[in-house]
């Protein structure tokens, strides 16, 4: 180790010293390690490295007294001087070098976070095998725009027409209900056609993937296990290939394990997938035109771009229009994978990096004030060392090397910083930011730490470096022993401050904004009431085969479940408003004109007889089920006001009646109007709903909603107990309405989170910045303001007139950013619910706050220039 | 050519030790309690103001202690007038000259 130093340092000492240099350094070695012979090995090591270090130094000298042209070496020795004296001059100051620290770091530290956030989820490339030319291919009409699910039928023709695709896969979301093992689970899964491995370019661990055998109808049941499951529910069995895997309806063989590094392509922005089943066993028919509910992906050819794909599958829709009615109007979308797991979750993501830049620029500005203070400070130490015969280019070099050692600092305390602050980002993580787990810490993100570190102390040592040397640097020698600051001096720094007050306003809007539309957000009402109502699923297996038996369960269920202590109503329903499952019918309203490219459609929902009490939905007119409307009775539904603004617009819907699709002979009379709920989030207009009696139907899977009396948790573990006293192979799940509520606003609240997060460390900065420039500035006029008392101004006359400037940079920030805020704000308006970007009483808000804050920031200071002493002032120096 | 400038404190240590016998760097290092990136480079910048001289240690002696030669270092006559000189003004100035600050 220190030979290998030796040699390095050899190679700068001038050739005709070198052979001289390298035998004396041996012999001193040599001479040292005889004499610590004796020392542990760490003292020994330790006090080697320690005199090995002074080789590097007699090799510089060396260069530097008889090889002048070696520029390189007088570098390096004046800037490890510059860094020694550095530190001698920030441990004579700790208070500023705490201060200067702390806020780089917290600049620098956001950044960081941000910055590995923004890393992970959107630089990264995605962890297949040349990701850029997987795409996702969906069908899309004017109806259903974008990517929506693709028909199996069309997925087949697509799959066998097309020359611009290597690889062309289906997956469907499907769950599996283990039931070998200790406890049933509910497994989340997908079904994918053969070829889904070799697409992604990712072999399985051990056995084999899915091959076309597989997807044929009728082969034996497999499954290809994630690695998470494997270890987790086998116990990382070495023979798992081979070994059954039961579910309630059919046992399955495993045939191979993926990595643990395998991600599921949608599971990268939705939940994973710990099975894979072909799609042979997904229960669905593979060969329908009718259901459209596929995700297609594919892998384009070498020689294909989006552009020729685009082109070839756009001529293949116009065909299967031509073949089929039931395509009329439907074409094709192709996207790249990358965009599509993205999605906004970028925009929102770049627009944090934005913030978080703007934090770490208002901190620059901080440390660049703190650092023009100093050196104003310092004026007659660079004049004596320039009077000295010091370079100014050796003055400048010192101070930058000054502002890049600060700033590196606190870029180390930045980085402790960042990884707490990535852990929380990831604690946090409201669900739906993709490849949340990709996100770390690591070299990439530390060069970035770094970069920024040194780019940041260079921008705010800069200025105080121009403005330190120079001839005029010389007058602080003349000023006597008063260490003035120039008159642009002072007025660098007031731009300064309002600067920083600028960019705060700007945060400070753009968090304003953000609060006021997660407020309006809040105040959103669903349509029902979801306090204290607990929600289950269940779901039967194959051993319930007729509806009989299914509905035989469930009314068995619901009745021990009325039973309980507390709960004052409960009914099954098909699905739930905002728990994300949605099913939509055409329809065949009677007196309305069919239109077969835009068909009349509705959610439907099958509910019991309670539903609307159970979550207390109003009906606006007629009434809604009761226990007579059974199989036995007449088919009624209860439409929602949508659904009446759309399709009988100003008639009386009570009475009316609609078909499902056009071949269906039954018809639905309409008994009652309930009010509107929002199905799918708080924010997406209401589309039209039915909701049908659930006897008339059969109930196939249910969730049951149950009212409670407020305990809910008590609620919950006897509605466990009571499916498991009916059947506990029957694995449930469950979850209150109120979750289900706060899911949907979990993002825009993490957003509102964050962004206010940085807006009120602006806030703080900022107000730094303007209590340390108005009370230096005081400080140094102290003189003048005890003369104006002496001369008998008004105490309270000298305070107001250092508030008054201190108002006047305030003013001039403040107009600037909301001038600021009002070009970036247009940014914001796609997060924005229920107020627009330029709401005045945001943006007046915002700068009250602000302004408030600056004024009392500078009020401190000022009161203290009114009570300056006049006797001590004039004594002074 | 390195410009005439003052011995500061720590040289004048470092040939002071020289004189008085601590022929080689680390004796030096010992005898002065300096860190080797002190005493080295400053012995290379007195040899080059031709204050101190320097030779090899003779081979015989060095196998004989069974370790490589070492390099000696012995002050010259105009070095030793330059010490003097330097002592002298160190002593004037030891007597005016405030405390370091921080040491007080």
């Amino acid at each position: 180790m220190q030979r290998l130093l030796l040699r390095r340092w050899a190679r700068r000492v001038p050739a005709d010293h070198r052979a001289r240099w390298i035998h004396e350094w041996e012999a001193e070695l040599a001479a040292l390690e005889s004499r610590t012979a004796d020392h542990s090995f760490l003292a020994r090591t330790w006090a080697v490295t320690r005199f090995t270090l002074g080789a590097g130094r007699h090799a510089a000298e060396l260069a530097r007294l008889y090889d002048s042209d070696n520029r390189e070496m007088t570098m390096m020795t004046t800037m490890g001087q510059d860094l020694r004296f550095a530190a001698r001059s920030f441990a004579r100051t700790p208070g500023f070098t705490f201060v200067a620290v702390l806020t780089l770091a917290m600049g620098i530290g956001a950044t960081t976070t941000m910055f590995s956030v923004l890393d992970g989820v959107l630089l990264r490339p995605l962890p297949y095998h040349a990701p850029e030319s997987l795409v996702m291919v969906g069908s899309t009409s004017q109806r259903f725009p974008g990517l929506a699910p693709v028909s199996p039928g069309d997925f087949n023709d697509w799959r066998e027409r097309n020359t611009t695709f290597d690889h062309m896969i289906a997956t469907e979301w499907i769950t599996v209900d283990l039931v070998d093992g200790d406890r049933p689970a509910r497994i989340s899964s997908a079904a994918v056609s053969h070829g889904f491995f070799e697409m992604l370019g990712v072999p399985p661990l051990l056995g084999r993937g899915i091959t076309p055998a597989d997807d044929l109808e009728g082969a034996p049941p497999v499954v290809v296990l994630s690695y998470h499951l494997w270890q987790q529910r086998y116990g990382g069995d070495p023979d798992i290939v081979g070994r059954r895997i039961e579910t309630a309806d059919r046992v399955f063989t495993a045939v191979g394990v993926m990595p643990e590094s395998f991600v599921h392509p949608e599971a990268l922005w939705s939940e994973d997938v710990e099975i894979w089943v072909p799609t042979s066993q997904s229960g669905s028919n593979m060969t329908a035109r009718g259901g459209r509910f596929l995700q297609v992906m594919g892998r384009l050819t070498p020689d294909a771009t989006l552009f020729s794909a685009r082109q070839e599958m756009s001529a293949i829709a116009s065909a299967l229009e031509e073949e089929y009615p039931t395509n009329a109007g439907r074409q094709v979308l192709i996207e790249p994978l990358r965009g599509e797991t993205i999605g906004d979750v970028g925009q929102a993501l770049v627009l944090l990096m934005g913030a978080v830049a703007m934090l770490l620029l208002i901190a620059c500005v901080n440390v660049a004030n703190l650092f023009m203070a100093r050196a104003a400070d310092r004026r007659r130490e660079m004049a004596v060392r320039t009077a000295l015969g010091a370079a100014d280019g050796r003055i400048r070099a010192q101070l930058l090397t000054e502002g890049v050692a600060l700033s590196l600092a606190g870029g180390a305390a930045g980085i402790v910083l960042a990884y707490m602050g990535v852990g929380v980002f990831r604690a946090l993580n409201p669900g739906g930011i993709p490849r949340i787990d990709a996100v770390v810490v690591d070299a990439r993100i530390l060069a970035f730490a770094f970069i920024v570190s040194v780019v940041t102390g260079i921008a705010f040592a800069l200025a105080p470096a121009l403005r330190a040397a120079g001839p005029s640097a010389l007058t602080a020698l003349r000023d006597g022993a008063r260490s003035g600051t120039g008159v642009a001096g002072v007025r660098f720094r007031n731009t300064l401050v309002a600067a920083e007050l600028a960019l705060a306003v700007v945060l400070l809007v753009g968090a304003g904004l953000f609060v006021n539309s997660f407020l309006r957000l809040q105040n959103v009402d669903p349509g029902f009431d979801p306090a204290d109502v607990v929600a289950m699923s269940v779901t039967l297996n194959d051993r319930y085969e007729t509806s009989e038996e299914r509905t035989l369960f469930h009314d068995g269920f619901l009745e021990r479940v009325a039973a309980l202590p507390g709960v004052s109503a409960t009914a099954y329903a098909s699905a739930l408003p905002l728990a994300g499952d949605r099913y939509l019918t055409a329809l065949n309203i009677e007196g309305r004109e069919v239109d077969a490219s835009n068909p009349d459609v509705a959610e439907y929902t099958m509910v019991g007889a309670d539903y609307f009490a159970a979550l207390r939905i109003e009906i606006a007119a007629g009434r809604a089920f009761t226990v007579l409307d059974d199989a036995g009775a007449a088919r009624v539904a209860v439409v929602n006001e949508a659904f009446v603004r759309r399709y009988w617009p100003g008639e009386e819907p009570v009475g009316r009646r609609f078909a499902m699709g056009r071949t269906d002979p039954e018809w639905y009379t309409v008994v009652g109007v309930a009010e509107d709920v929002h199905r799918v989030d708080l924010t997406s207009p209401i589309e039209p709903e039915i909701y049908f009696s659930a006897p008339q139907w059969g109930v196939e899977t249910a969730q049951v909603v149950a009212r409670t009396d407020g305990r809910n948790g008590s609620t919950i573990e006897a509605m466990r107990a009571a499916v498991a006293e009916m059947d506990p192979t029957l694995p449930v799940e469950f979850e209150t309405m109120e979750g289900y509520v706060s899911a949907t606003v979990n993002q825009p609240q993490f957003y509102t989170q964050l962004f206010s997060v940085f807006a009120f460390t602006a806030l703080l900065l900022a107000a730094v910045g303007v209590y340390g420039t108005m009370s230096y500035t005081v400080g140094q006029r102290t003189r003048e303001m005890g003369i104006r008392l002496a001369l008998g101004a008004e105490a309270s006359a000298v305070t107001a007139m250092v508030v008054r400037q201190g108002a006047a940079i305030a003013i001039g920030g403040l107009i600037v950013g909301l001038l600021g805020a009002g070009t970036l704000a247009r940014l914001l308006e796609s997060f924005l619910f229920g107020v627009g970007a330029h709401d005045p009483v945001t943006y007046a808000a915002g700068a009250l706050f602000l302004g408030t804050t600056a004024m009392l920031a500078c009020w401190i200071p000022a009161r203290r220039a009114g009570r300056a002493d006049p006797m001590g002032a004039l004594r002074a120096d | 050519m390195p410009r005439k400038r003052a011995l500061g404190a720590a040289t004048v240590a470092i040939l002071r030790a020289v004189q008085d016998g601590h022929r080689f760097g680390l004796d030096v290092m010992d005898a002065t309690g300096l860190p080797s990136g002190t005493v080295y480079p400053t012995l290379a910048r007195m040899e080059a103001r031709s204050f101190v001289e320097s030779e090899w240690e003779a081979d015989a002696d060095a196998k004989a202690a069974g370790r490589p030669a070492r390099r000696y270092y012995t002050v010259t006559p105009e070095g030793a007038r330059e010490l003097s000189e330097a002592v002298q003004r160190l002593a004037v100035l030891a007597g005016v000259a405030p405390r370091p600050a921080g040491q007080g």
